[in-house]
């Protein structure tokens, strides 16, 4: 039994350590844990409620737009202000723009060096790499000139001796399967998406203005006004740009990424065979296709257990828990807490960095232990997907079936690496679909002269309980997202968030069950301890980001002296 | 904000607001928007920690200004002023507090053929970057330096940035904000 850790993952958001066990070249056991402590909840106490989600957008460098749309869902729910349609489309708009964006940056920029090698595509033929290109789809940037061009840029890149995005990598690993072409391919479409992916947010700038953090969120609607003929406001024109925007992003889904994900995909079959996890999912269902509290959302919402896709039970928010009995907080009687009872009183008790090995009979991570009803979940776009799969979801089923019958496989490797990574395409593909029909929901609605974006009669405290509480869920790109409010006499009492890497990543529970990084772990395939590259593969089809946690890091990336009660 | 198509240059503000001297970039460049009128051609923007996702606001700008918390062993509230490749050397040496958003959003500039002909890098040492959302006193006593010296390197650099006069009761003018409902939109960030 060798005992190995890679740290830091890289190629992620924050910071995340894998511990591992491996023998007979496969992991028999790991630990995952965050080492960043995250606070947000210790901000926002005492604040105004309705100021809470410019503080939340800033809890991550990625997805602000998530933590936004969740914390004002949790100020809306605890007062009773309730968003007119407009304000639903504007953010549906938001939402899926931020979905589609970041499921491309992390296909083509975090994941895909984990399948592709880039000096092997250096050693391409662009002439045979031109006619892979154009044997898979009609995308027009596919001749053999251009694939030189790539290959001449990779090297001018790589020559100045700074590997950049390209370091920290295992090159030539055995494990790397796919032919140079293909690697040259997959190359020339990263450097496509680093273009593609500041288009496709030009969506953003059109709705909430020339600022990188999004201004127009509004506890009970949108502060972005919607009038077909007014200059200054969301009109005919913007409407039109969006469309245009929505119709490219579309093209490049469907002509360059699922094309090349089928293409890798067909080179890595046995990872449907690895990384399966835990086996329970969740969604909390997203986008809502109408304003009543249970309009039908067009992700729906839903719990799977024991990978039992015929019987996708009904999802009740009251059963999620989280323990602490392995995270670095003080544990007064070790029950689980539903998050309106939630605590965030950190305590490490971990060893002083540098450090070899983690506690991990003990406590181990910053992060706390998310469960449902007593099992932890997996979340995120391969949930969302098993879920709407399981509930009949036609266009889902029509997806899943095509990406399955391409590959000749059936629906039990969908519980897998690989089922992760084809998820996240078949999700990209389904929103990048649907966001032009929500832009003309919103043209037809201001056609008709409902301009109404915010329902301001909750705004004035006066008109709030003494005590109220809240919960705002979202499906971020990522997963499953919570924030739950309590306010009193007009302020935040105590507040709390549940993001989607904490029920991924999170370590074990008080009763010993592995969060989902950890049960996916086992059994993966090792060749070789010094290149864990299959470890990254498996933690990389989830999509870590763990930045959520509010960072206590100084630029050498050490633990900052002991992290302070406040 | 400029008016006219894409700017010639984009001071940009990088930093967590939320971890105190983290994010004294994004304040500099609050009080360099609220206390000076900026000419045509520049853009001043809050990158807060996106990282890449700022590529949208500063690809094919020619030159770009990094405002940022920089780890140096010097004592906090340390003036740090870089220029050209030292830039990128800094961040790939992790001397920014936010090497990995800079160090992907240049290698993203570059790799895409839009790498700005001048790149500067100007910040403080930070003291804290723990939890909380005020600056230490030694960067909050340098701050209002670091903003005139942003100032001058804008005006340096062939562009303007005028002094806003201050009111009568000793602050500057605020522009009222473009609040389309009416009400107070979140302060403070």
């Amino acid at each position: 039994m060798t005992h190995i850790v890679v740290d830091p993952v890289t190629r992620i958001e924050g910071h995340l350590r894998i511990e591992a066990e491996v023998e007979n070249g496969s992991v028999q056991n790991a630990w995952s844990s965050a080492t960043m402590f995250r606070g947000i909840e210790l901000i926002l106490r005492g604040r105004d409620p309705r100021d809470a989600w410019a503080f939340a957008q800033r809890i991550c460098g990625v997805c602000t737009t998530v933590h936004a749309i969740a914390s004002i869902r949790a100020v809306e729910d605890a007062i009773g202000a309730e968003p007119p349609p407009n304000a639903r489309l504007l953010r549906q708009i938001i939402m899926a723009t931020q979905m589609i964006q970041d499921h491309v940056v992390h296909f083509y920029h975090l994941h895909a060096l984990d399948w592709v090698d880039i000096v092997s595509a250096l050693s391409a033929d662009p002439a045979a790499t031109a006619r892979l290109a154009q044997s898979i789809s009609d995308w027009p940037l596919s001749s053999a000139v251009y694939f030189r061009g790539v290959q001449e840029r990779v090297q001018t890149f790589v020559d100045r001796g700074q590997l950049g995005p390209f370091g920290n990598a295992y090159w030539g690993h055995p494990s790397y399967r796919l032919p140079p072409e293909a690697n040259l391919l997959a190359v020339a479409h990263y450097l496509e998406a680093l273009d593609w992916q500041r288009e496709v947010v030009k969506i953003h700038a059109i709705l909430g203005g020339k600022n990188p953090h999004l201004q127009n969120f509004l506890v009970g609607g949108m502060a972005s006004p919607v009038d077909p003929n007014e200059q200054a406001s969301i009109n005919v024109g913007s409407i039109a740009q969006m469309k245009s925007l929505a119709a490219d992003a579309l093209e490049f889904v469907t002509k360059v990424y699922m094309p090349d994900l089928m293409a890798i995909a067909s080179f890595y079959t046995d990872w449907a065979a690895i990384g399966g996890g835990v086996g329970n999912y969740m969604s909390y269902g997203e986008y809502p296709e109408g304003e009543a509290p249970n309009a039908p959302m067009f992700l729906p919402s839903g719990i799977i257990r024991n990978r039992d896709l015929a019987n996708v039970l009904p999802l009740d928010p009251g059963l999620i828990t989280e323990s602490v009995t392995h995270s670095w907080y003080e544990d007064r009687d070790g029950a689980p807490l539903h998050p309106f009872q939630g605590e965030t009183n950190p305590s490490y008790t971990g060893p002083a960095p540098p450090y070899d090995r983690l506690d991990t009979e003990g406590k181990y991570s910053w992060l706390k232990s998310p469960r449902y009803d007593g099992a932890p979940m997996e979340v995120g776009p391969l949930a969302r997907m098993l879920v709407a799969y399981g509930r009949g979801h036609p266009r889902v089923q029509e997806l899943v079936g095509s990406v399955l019958s391409q590959l000749g496989v059936g629906p039990e490797v969908l519980f897998s690496t690989l089922g992760r990574v084809a998820a996240r395409g078949i999700e990209t593909q389904l929103l990048a679909e649907r966001l032009d029909g929500w832009i003309d929901e919103l043209a037809e609605n201001m056609g008709r002269g409902d301009l109404r974006i915010a329902d301001n009669s909750k705004w004035d405290p006066s008109s709030w309980p003494r005590e109220a509480t809240g919960a705002g869920m979202h499906e971020a790109p990522r997963g499953s997202l919570g924030h739950w409010v309590h306010i009193r006499d007009g302020s935040i009492a105590n507040y709390q968030c549940i993001v989607p890497s904490t029920w991924n990543a999170g370590p074990r529970d008080g009763q010993g069950q592995p969060g989902p990084y950890e049960a996916a772990l086992l059994g993966t395939p090792v060749a070789d301890l010094e290149q864990p590259i299959e470890i990254l593969r498996t933690v990389h089809s989830f999509d870590p980001c763990i930045a959520c946690g509010v960072h206590v890091l100084d630029g050498r990336g050490n633990l900052r002296a002991k992290v302070k009660v406040l | 904000m400029t008016s006219e198509g894409v700017p010639r240059l984009c001071v940009l503000g990088l930093g967590n607001l939320l971890c105190r001297d983290d994010g004294l970039g994004v304040v500099a460049v609050q009080r360099l928007l609220a206390q000076y009128r900026l000419g045509p051609g520049v853009v001043a923007l809050d990158g807060g920690t996106l990282g890449m996702s700022l590529m949208s606001h500063v690809a094919d700008v020619p030159s770009l200004l990094l405002v940022d918390a920089v780890e140096l062993d010097e004592p906090p509230g340390t003036l740090v002023q870089l220029t050209g490749e030292n830039v990128a050397l800094a961040a790939a040496q992790r001397l920014s507090v936010h090497q990995v958003g800079v160090v992907d959003l240049l290698d993203g500039l570059r790799l895409t053929g839009r790498y700005p002909e001048s790149l500067h890098l100007m910040g403080l040492v930070p003291e804290t970057t723990q939890l909380g959302v005020d600056l230490s006193p030694a960067v909050e006593d340098r701050l209002p330096d670091l903003v005139h010296r942003v100032a001058e390197r804008i005006e340096a650099l062939g562009f303007t940035a005028v002094p806003i006069p201050l009111a009568p009761d000793g602050g500057h003018e605020v522009h009222a904000g473009s609040d389309p409902v009416g009400h107070h939109v979140a302060v403070g960030l």
